[in-house]
This record gives structure tokens, sequence and C-alpha cells, in this order.
């Protein structure tokens, strides 16, 4: 699959499931890869570059007798953009379909 | 590869990147780590779901240029910054190098003048016109020399390790490998802060020992791959400074005639003894190269602020460093040396020599000029000692304010039997001298 495609679609995943919920990366890596074939490794640069761009914010939260956790939060902007990339996917995604269904 | 070499290796990939941010990626894979632990999940099990570190580096490392609206013109900015300091540093260093340069320029002029002078006083001597095309030879003698030496030095180091083991082994203490070595003809070693030391052994098989740190090896075609490193204790240790100990790897290669064996280190020396080749490259900085009893068609060796020294070895030797003495003694072939501020000394060389230096004496023992010799420091004395007087040698000595002693006789110039070996010195402001051992 083209990567930017891939890349875009892995975003915007991420971004769903952080709008129900705050998570944490492991959390989301397998919420993730339970559904799609994923590199778990490259969640966490996206997370990074989502955070950058202020879509996230960040906060840790010490766990007794396990590693801290590092959850990340949807934005106001972040929402917006969520709204923008679902409404492309979506359109996207019913083109594509009405496409394959035409005899 | 264990979790620290995955860590290792992305943190080793990140390093264009600041420390803090770093230390914050690390920390995210390591809890990743911890929870997958938790969840029942090996190492191994993460580190394939995870993908290769190189592709995870790509990613943080492209996302640094195209993502962060803000963070984006700094990037380029500092980048731009960066570059334009190495330029102006860049162009400083070409300026320097062309008033070096020019100042040697003028005193070679100075020379020619001087010699000029000393020409037309001395032309009905028979052999002034002799001294006039001295100078031209000795001005050419430096320049090629130099890039002679330069030349071999940086095209032997160019083929480097195409692509790195990922069996590494991590450990405290002493890591033992026997490697299989039939159809092996290449060795490529790769070290980093660890001495090298290669040296034959009886048994057919290799063995690598590193007292500690990460150990790769692979054997991919005719080629042995051994790449080293120390042991990074850099995670959650914030405020805690790491000692390290120094760590020495030890490869033991069977008997045989080697195509190429290469080494790489830095900050520790390397040692070569016993090997059969035709090619052997060494380079280290910071640390001493030493070389007893080796046979190869050409020997490569460079290091800067460390002696280097090849014993009773046959080969041509390309010797480079900086601020470090030569030492080549025994050496059945011919010898290219270069240095700056370090002493040149040889003794039993039977082939060509060309040797340069600044700051530092050269000094020749041998039993008889049988070759061409080409010597050239400055500020320091040039001293050939040898047991019999050659059959057939042209010698030209150069120095200024200083004088030249050739056999017990003031001159700067003279023939033996046909002339066939020539032997050109030249330094300034210090003394010349070849004689014979029996008169000191």
């Amino acid at each position: 699959m083209n990567v930017q495609f891939k890349k875009g679609a892995l975003a915007l995943c991420v971004l769903a499931i952080v709008s129900k919920r705050d998570c944490y990366g492991y959390e989301l890596t397998e919420k993730i890869s339970q559904q799609i074939d994923i590199s778990e490794g490259s969640i966490y640069p996206l997370l990074r570059r989502l955070t950058k761009e202020a879509y996230f914010t960040t906060y840790l939260v010490e766990s007794s007798g396990g590693p801290s956790r590092k959850y990340y939060r949807l934005t106001e902007k972040g929402k917006d953009y969520l709204e923008e990339m679902r409404s492309q996917w979506l359109s996207f995604a019913k083109g594509v379909n009405q496409l394959l269904e035409e005899e | 590869m264990t979790k620290y070499g995955f860590l290792n290796e992305l943190d080793q990939l990140l390093s264009g990147l600041d420390t803090d941010e770093r230390k914050e990626i690390l920390e995210d894979y390591e809890e990743h780590f911890a929870f997958a632990k938790r969840a029942g999940k090996s190492d191994e099990e993460v580190m394939t779901l995870m993908g290769m570190p190189a592709d995870i580096a790509r990613e943080i490392l492209e996302n640094k240029v195209e993502g962060g609206f803000f963070e984006e013109s700094d990037t380029y900015k500092l980048q731009e910054e960066a570059l334009n300091k190495q330029a102006a540093a860049l162009d400083e260093k070409a300026k320097a190098l062309e008033e070096k340069l020019a100042a040697q320029a003028k005193i070679l002029e100075e020379q020619a003048e001087a010699l000029a002078a000393q020409k037309e006083a001395q032309e009905h001597t028979g052999f002034g016109h002799q001294v006039g095309s001295l100078v031209d030879t000795l001005t050419e003698t430096v320049g090629t020399v130099v890039e002679s030496v330069s030349e071999v030095i940086t095209e032997t180091f160019e083929h480097e390790l195409a692509s790195l083991p990922e069996n590494a082994v991590e450990s405290e203490t002493l890591i033992q490998e026997v490697v299989e070595m039939t159809g092996v003809k290449n060795v490529v070693i790769k070290a980093r802060n660890q001495k090298v030391d290669i040296r034959k052994t009886t048994y057919p098989t290799a063995r690598v020992r590193l007292t500690r740190g990460v150990l790769a090896m692979k054997v991919e075609n005719d080629t042995l791959y051994i790449e080293s490193r120390e042991i990074k204790r850099k995670f959650r240790i914030s405020g805690l400074i790491s000692i390290e100990l120094s760590a020495e790897l030890k490869i033991d290669l069977p008997e045989q005639v080697y195509d190429l064996i290469q080494a790489k280190t830095s900050n520790a020396k390397m040692a070569v003894s016993d090997i059969e080749l035709d090619q052997l490259n060494l380079e280290s900085s910071n640390g001493k190269l030493e070389i007893h009893t080796t046979k190869a068609n050409e020997l490569a060796l460079q290091t800067s602020n460390g002696k280097i020294e090849v014993k009773d070895s046959t080969g041509h030797v390309h010797a480079k460093t900086t601020n470090g003495k030569i030492e080549l003694t025994r050496i059945e072939g011919c010898v290219n040396v270069k240095s700056t501020n370090g002493k040149l000394e040889f003794e039993g060389i039977t082939g060509d020599i060309e040797a340069t230096t600044t700051n530092g004496k050269i000094k020749l023992d041998n039993h008889i000029i049988d070759q061409q010799v080409k010597m050239t420091t400055s500020n320091a004395r040039i001293e050939i000692t040898l047991q019999d007087k050659p059959e057939h040698a042209t010698f030209e000595l150069l120095t200024s304010h200083a004088k030249t002693k050739l056999f017990e006789t003031d001159r700067n110039y003279d023939v033996f039997g046909d002339g066939r070996h020539q032997v050109k010195l030249s330094t300034s402001h210090a003394k010349i001298e070849v004689g014979l051992e029996t008169d000191a």
C-alpha cells in the first residue's frame, strides 16, 4: 500500500481512538495491531508528530510497581483535525466502494 | 539483537537530535518494552513487531522536517546556520593553508636565490650546475610524497562495512566466539574505543574474544565482518557519570594468505602480528599502530596522535600520522611515510624510501644505499648511518643556515659509481649528516 496513504490512515485511527478516551502508547499499539498489520515502532513517531502539531497534549501517570504511563489527550485543535480527516476519509471510502460495486 | 542493542542502535541513529529529545523518544520505547513484558511478551517478539531501528529513526527524522508547523522553519534555520558555520570554518582553513604555502614558497625562493649565489661562486668547481636543479627536484619531492601518501590512504579506506551484523551479543564479561573460516579471504573489523589485537593461531578456526562490550559478527561471501563497541549505560541513570572500562578485541586468525584485513578503531591501540596477506589497512585515531612479523603486499596505516611501528615485516608500507613517531625496522619493501611533528626512524629498509615530516628528526640506519631515498623535514636534523659506502648513488643534501656532512666532507653533492640511486635530503635550520658507522 502507498506509504503516505497508510500513514494518513494510521493517523486517523490514532486520533479516533484517543478521541474516545485518553490512551497511553502501548495501549494504542495493542488496539491498532489487533485490527491492522503495522510496524508497532512507527506509532511513536506518529504520536510525537501529532503532539508537536498540538493535536495532542500528554501527561504522565505513575503507577506503583509498573512503568509510568504517558497518556495522550486530544485537544480542541485535534478534534477539528479529526473531523476534517474523518469526513475526507468517509467521502473517499464511499467513492471507492461505489466504484467497486458498480456493474 | 537484545533490547539494549535495539535501543542503543536507535540512539546512535538519532545522534543528530538534541539530547533531551532523544531521551524522550527512547523512554517511549522503553515504556513499550516494559508493558509488553508485563503482558508476557519476550523482548524478541516485541522487536519483531516493532520493526527495524533504522526504519523508526527514518520516520522520526522525516517527521522532524515535514511535520510541526512551528518547528519546521526553525529546523531548517538551524541546519542552515550549522552549514554556514562549517563553510566559514572551511574557508578559514583554506586561507590558513594558502598562507602557509605562500610562506613555504617564499622560503624555497630564498633558498633558490642563496643557491644561485653559491652556484656562481662555485662555477669553476664543476658541480655548480647540479645545485641549481637540486632546488627544483626537492620542491617536487615535498609535493609528490605528501600527495602519494594521502592518496593511497584515502583510497584504501573507502570500502566500509556494507551492512551491519545484527546478531550482537552484549556482556559485562568476556565474550568468546569461534568462527568457521573455510573460504574466508577477507576480514573487516570495526571497533569503537577498544584495543584491537590480531594474531595468528595454529587452530583451523578463528577465535574472537572481547573482554567486555557488544560484539556482532557475520560471514558473508568470503568476508568475515566483526563489529564491537562499548556498552553504553545511558538509560535511566541520568545524573550519574558512567565510567567506561577499556576493553580489548582479540582476534586469532588461522594461518593462511588473506586477501584483505581491514580494521578501524578509535582512541585505542591496534596490533597485528604474524599474519600473511595481500592488503592490510589499519586506521585508528589517537592510538598506536603496531605491526610485527607480518607479510603483505601493501600495508596502509593511518592514525593521529599516535605512533606507528612496523618491525620485521614485508610489503610496501604507507604510513601516515600526525603528532606521532613512525618507526620502521627491518622492512623488506618500499616505504612511504608522512608525519607532522613526529620523528621518523628507519632501520634496515630494502626498498625505496620516501619520508616527509615537519619539526621531526629523520634517521636511517642501513647496511648500504641500494635504493632511491627522498627525505624532507624542517627545523630538524637528517642523519643517515651506513655500514658500507654505496656503490652507485648520487647524494644531494639541501639545508639552509646549517652544515652538511657527507662521508667526512662538508660537501652537499657527490656521486658514487654510476650514481643510479638518488638520495635527496632536505631540511632547514638543521644539519644533514651522512656517514659510516665506523666513523661515529
